[in-house]
C-alpha cells in the first residue's frame, strides 16, 4: 500500500517536471524565434544604413571628380 | 436507451470531456476550409478518427464492455497521422526518411507489444494495454516537435509564431505528450478487470492536457487563413 501510494506521487512529480520543461520549451522556442527576428533586422537596417551612406560618399567622389575636370584638373 | 451513456459521463466528467472537445477543432477545420492545408488536412482525418474511436470506447466503457483493444489499435493509426504532418513540414530529405521508418517500425513494434501485453489474445474481455508502445509513440512524437522546432528556428521563416497555426498544433501535442509519457506504462497494470492499484488525480493528467490540446488545435485552426495557405 505504501509502494503503491510512493508510485503514485513519483508518477505526478515525475509528470508536472515533464510538463514543465515542454511549457519552457515552448517559451523558449517563441523567445528565441522574436530575439533572432530583431537581431536579423539590426543586421538589415545597419547594412542598409551603411549601404546609403556608401552611395553618398561615391556621389560625392564623383562630384568632386566632375569639379575638378571642369576646372581643367583632370 | 442512453441511460448508461449518461450515467458514465457524470461519474466521468473530465474523460468525458475530452471526448467531446475534439468536436471544436473539427468544426473550425470545417468553417476555415483548413483541410487545403495537407499537415492539417492529415490534423483532421486524426481529429475524424479520433472522435470515433473515443465514441466506440465511451459506448463499451458504458455498456461494461473491454474497449482496450480500441485503445491500442489507435496508438499506430493516430501516429501515422500525427508523424505525417511533419513528413510535409520537414525540409530535409534524411529527417522524412526516419520519419517514414518511424511510422513502420511503430506499426510493427505494437502489433509485438499486443501480443507480448496479452497472454491470451483470443479472450477480449481480459484484453490489456500495450505495456511499451505508448510510450514510444511519445518519445517519437515530441522528438519530431523538437526537430521541428529547431527546423523553424533555424529557418526564420515565420515572423510570428503566435499566429502560426502549426505552431499551435506542436504546442498542444508537445504538453499532451509530455503529460502522458510517464503515466503511459503504468496503465498496463492499472487497466485491469480486477484493478488493485488506484492512480488518483495522475489518472486524469492526460485527460486534462488532451482537453488542452484540442484547445490549442482550435486557436491554430482559427488562426489559419485560405489566403495565406501558399505562404506557409
Amino acid at each position: 500500500m505504501q509502494s503503491s501510494e510512493e508510485l503514485k506521487w513519483a508518477l505526478l512529480i515525475a509528470s508536472l517536471a515533464m510538463l514543465a520543461m515542454a511549457f519552457c520549451m515552448i517559451a523558449f522556442v517563441m523567445y528565441y524565434q522574436k530575439r533572432r527576428f530583431e537581431e536579423e533586422k539590426k543586421i538589415s537596417d545597419i547594412e542598409k544604413n551603411y549601404n546609403r551612406l556608401l552611395l553618398r560618399y561615391c556621389a560625392e567622389l564623383r562630384g568632386n571628380r566632375a569639379t575638378q575636370d571642369r576646372a581643367g584638373f583632370a | 436507451m442512453f441511460d448508461s451513456h449518461f450515467a458514465y459521463i457524470v461519474n466521468n466528467p473530465i474523460s468525458s470531456i475530452a471526448v467531446f472537445v475534439t468536436v471544436l477543432p473539427l468544426t473550425l477545420t470545417i468553417v476555415r476550409k483548413a483541410f487545403f492545408d495537407q499537415s492539417l488536412r492529415l490534423l483532421f482525418c486524426y481529429l475524424v478518427a479520433k472522435l470515433i474511436i473515443d465514441l466506440a470506447m465511451l459506448h463499451f466503457a458504458s455498456h461494461r464492455t473491454n474497449n482496450i483493444l480500441f485503445y491500442n489499435l489507435s496508438i499506430p493509426l493516430f501516429y501515422a497521422l500525427l508523424g505525417g504532418m511533419f513528413y510535409f513540414k520537414f525540409s530535409e530529405r534524411s529527417r522524412r526518411r526516419f520519419l517514414i521508418a518511424s511510422i513502420i517500425g511503430l506499426f510493427f513494434f505494437c502489433a509485438w507489444d499486443v501480443v507480448n501485453s496479452n497472454e491470451d489474445l483470443h479472450n477480449m474481455r481480459e484484453h490489456r494495454v500495450v505495456l511499451y508502445s505508448k510510450t514510444v509513440e511519445g518519445v517519437l512524437m515530441i522528438l519530431l516537435i523538437l526537430l521541428y522546432f529547431y527546423e523553424i528556428i533555424k529557418s526564420l521563416q515565420i515572423p510570428n509564431l503566435l499566429t502560426f497555426p502549426f505552431f499551435w498544433v506542436c504546442s498542444g501535442l508537445l504538453l499532451y505528450y509530455s503529460s502522458l509519457i510517464f503515466i503511459a506504462p503504468v496503465i498496463h497494470y492499472a487497466y485491469t478487470w480486477n484493478n488493485t492499484m488506484d492512480l488518483g488525480i495522475t489518472e486524469v493528467i492526460p485527460s486534462i492536457f488532451e482537453i488542452i490540446c484540442a484547445l490549442l488545435f482550435s486557436v491554430g485552426i482559427y488562426h489559419y487563413s485560405p489566403k495565406d495557405y501558399a505562404k506557409q
